[in-house]
Parts: structure tokens; C-alpha cells; sequence
């Protein structure tokens, strides 16, 4: 299915676009919007995503959806990585006495409340925190490769990822997620 | 084995991700088809501006290629021996006039050699002396190929630059084995002395315009018009014999 649909786009067939789009938009977007603080800008930072994705989509090799979606991503938090740097975001790092304390804007959803409340807390990071935290535990990234992107060390990077680690430790515990305990139970 | 902290943190959020709706996030304004909208203009002006590129790269290597050839078709029509040895066989074959207003042979083919500098138009030169025209010096072991250099040496050479030359034209063309026949004579080169020589050998002809009238000219009888006037000489006849 997925592998006509990329067959599809690389012929430049546009209702083939716009199924890929629909499919990935949004998962795309929650991608994008943990790296950058607001919606407009996780918009641009989507937008100029999939451009860059159907542009380079001709040179893709289908394997599978994981693969699709795997390089999908990878495109987008490239996009978003950009994006901060070109608007000056980068570095985003702070002394820790900024970072301390409870976050005070986190919105609690009532729905699907442990996935959306962990994203939002994730949100709610320092941007430098964030970053490296997303390219660390969520995007795979090691160390050496967080230094290249962010044109960091690495022991830069190793160290923002521990104080984002032990913020969003705090905050869980703050409300009564200890993950120690979620994971026996 | 017992998970760090740490990395119990790491899995548990990224199995929390993981079960995240593939909705957008709840409160947020994100509209997919509103940013579809814009998206959909910048694909086509891609797709577009991508033709329009291959439009262009396309006539820019049509012209190139156009070019190209035009220019290769000079240089090879300037660099083309037939056309300097058809002239200097025209040349050749009518002396008086090649003599008198057109330049000598010996500049035509100081200018041969010359426009034949370059290597592969050197060859071709070769083989189309080989096939097509027969010019050779007179040296019984020079080859043909050699022609052209040996009478660009004598054009720098003090001896007389108008030098007679004569041509054997092709009796038989394309011979199958070009080895077996011995060179054939192109040119024949020779001496002014030798030239005036053999002239002197060979009977005289006089031209009627070079006689001159000797006597006193005068006539008995008028010569009618149609009476031949050349080669007649009248008898003087003196009053006191």
C-alpha cells in the first residue's frame, strides 16, 4: 500500500502527496512541535519538511512503513534543527539555576493523560534540555552525533541530557509519577 | 539485570510516546488541510520550475550541439585538402593563366602545407593525395606523401619560383593493393635549361605575327582582301636592272 503510494510520489502524482501527507501529518507535526516552542513554527518547520521530502522522495528505496516513517522523521527534525539554528535558537543552554523548580504552564489533557502528559512535560523543557533530551531518548541520536548537530561538545551534551533527566524527574514526582514504580507496577 | 534510573526514564517515555494518538496535540490549532493549501502551490511550483529547467538545459544543448557542429564543419572545410588540390590542379592545368594572375604554385602549396600543420589533417591529406590526385615530384624514390615538402624546399630555395610543372592525371582509381604498384610521378620537376633544351630540340613553329616585312613594299597589283597576307615576301625589284 505504502510502497504504491511512494512509487506514486516519486511519478510526482500529487493525490499520491496528498495521501503520504495526510497519513504522516500529524505524527509529524507532535515531532516537530517538540522541538520548537509554538505551533507556528512547528508548521513551518512541517511545511518545509515534506517539501524537502517530496523533492528528495525520488532517491528514497522503499523497504517498509517503519522505514518510511523512520526517514520521514529524520527529515523533519533535520528541518527543525535548521529552523533553530537559523533563527538563532542554537545554543540553547542555560545555567541550572534557570532550570530549577516545577513547570508552571503545563497543560494536563484529560485524555490518553500518561502519553500527552509525558509530551507536555517534554514541551515544557528548557530549549536546550529539550533538544538534546529528544535527540538523545527519542530520536536515537549518541552523544557525538548531538555534538556535530548542535555544534557542541560532547560533554556538553552529555551533561544538558542529565539535567533534563533530573528536571523531568522532579516534575514526575511532582505529580506522582515515579517511574520506578510505574515500571513494577 | 537491574535498569539505571536513567535509562528507565529513557524507555518508560519512549513508551508513553509511543501511545500517543496520531492526532495533533489536544488544544492545538493545527489544521492539516489548511497547511496542505499551502503546501500544494509550492510542490507545483517545484514540479514546474523543475520542467522548465529541463526546458532549458534541453535548448541549451541543442544550441551547444548546433554550434559545435557548424564550427567543426569550418574547420574541417578550411582544413579539407580537396579543395586546395582541386585549386592547384585548376592551377596547373592552365598554366598561362595561373602564371600570369593567380598566385604561383609553389605559394599555393607553402599555403597547403601550412593549412596542413596539424597532424590528422596531415593524413588526410595523405590518403586523399594517395586516392584522388596523382602530384609527385620527380624523384624516382620519394613517396607522395613527401611531395608537398619537397616543393615547399625548392619555393625557399633561390632557384626560380615560376617552375613548369606537369601532371600525370589518374589512369586507374581505388587499385586494390596499393603496394605492389610503384609510386606514381606527380610533378616533373625540372631545370629552366632543360626546358629551354628540349624546346630547342623539337621543331620550331613560328608564329605568324613575328615575321617582319623586308623590302620596299611596293605592290603592282593590289592585294585583294582575301588574298592570304602572312608568309609572303615580295621581291625587291631594283629600277636599274
Amino acid at each position: 500500500m505504502s510502497k504504491q503510494l511512494v512509487e506514486q510520489c516519486q511519478r510526482g502524482n500529487s493525490f499520491a502527496q496528498k495521501r503520504l501527507y495526510d497519513q504522516y501529518a500529524n505524527r509529524l507535526f507532535r515531532v516537530s512541535l517538540r522541538y520548537v516552542r509554538n505551533e507556528p513554527e512547528a508548521e513551518e518547520v512541517l511545511m518545509n519538511g515534506f517539501l524537502k521530502a517530496f523533492r528528495a522522495i525520488g532517491d528514497f528505496t522503499y523497504r517498509d512503513d517503519n522505514g518510511l516513517e523512520a526517514w520521514l522523521r529524520r527529515i523533519v527534525v533535520n528541518e527543525a534543527l535548521q529552523y533553530l539554528r537559523a533563527n538563532r535558537h542554537l545554543p540553547l543552554f542555560q545555567a541550572d539555576d534557570d532550570v530549577e523548580g516545577q513547570p508552571d504552564s503545563v497543560p494536563l489533557p484529560d485524555t490518553n493523560l500518561d502519553a500527552e502528559r509525558i509530551y507536555a512535560l517534554i514541551r515544557e523543557l528548557p530549549p536546550g534540555y529539550r533538544t538534546v533530551f529528544n535527540l538523545y531518548v527519542i530520536e536515537g541520536y549518541t552523544h557525538r552525533e548531538i555534538a556535530e548537530q548542535l555544534t557542541i561538545s560532547e560533554n556538553t551534551s552529555k551533561s544538558q541530557l542529565n539535567k533534563a533527566r533530573a528536571l523531568l524527574q522532579n516534575w514526575l514526582t511532582h505529580y506522582g509519577y515515579e517511574a520506578e514504580t510505574r515500571r513494577n507496577a | 539485570m537491574k535498569q539505571k534510573p536513567d535509562e528507565t526514564l529513557d524507555s518508560w517515555v519512549q513508551q508513553s510516546l509511543r501511545q500517543l494518538p496520531d492526532t495533533s496535540p489536544p488544544g492545538s490549532t493545527f489544521d492539516p488541510e489548511r497547511l496542505w493549501s499551502q503546501l500544494r502551490p509550492e510542490l507545483q511550483a517545484t514540479s514546474s520550475r523543475r520542467k522548465v529547467s529541463i526546458m532549458w538545459w534541453a535548448t541549451a544543448a541543442c544550441l551547444a550541439s548546433l554550434v559545435l557542429g557548424w564550427l567543426w564543419s569550418q574547420q574541417s572545410a578550411e582544413n579539407h585538402p580537396t579543395n586546395v588540390t582541386r585549386s592547384m590542379i585548376r592551377n596547373v592545368d592552365t598554366p598561362s593563366v595561373s602564371h600570369q594572375g593567380k598566385k604561383p604554385i609553389s605559394e599555393v602549396l607553402v599555403e597547403e602545407s601550412a593549412i596542413a600543420d596539424h597532424t590528422t589533417s596531415q593524413v588526410r591529406l595523405k590518403t586523399r593525395h594517395r586516392s584522388n590526385v596523382s602530384i609527385a615530384v620527380e624523384s624516382p624514390s620519394s613517396p607522395p606523401d613527401e611531395s608537398v615538402n619537397v616543393v615547399t624546399q625548392n619555393s625557399e630555395s633561390p632557384l626560380p619560383v615560376e617552375m613548369p610543372i606537369t601532371i600525370e592525371k589518374p589512369t586507374e582509381r581505388n587499385k586494390p593493393n596499393v603496394a605492389v604498384v610503384a609510386p606514381k610521378r606527380r610533378f616533373r620537376v625540372m631545370h629552366e635549361n632543360e626546358l629551354r633544351a628540349e624546346e630547342e630540340t623539337q621543331p620550331k613553329l613560328y608564329r605568324p605575327d613575328h615575321f617582319v616585312r623586308i623590302g620596299t613594299g611596293r605592290n603592282e597589283e593590289p592585294i585583294s582582301e582575301s588574298y592570304p597576307s602572312d608568309l609572303i615576301t615580295h621581291l625587291t625589284t631594283k629600277k636599274t636592272q
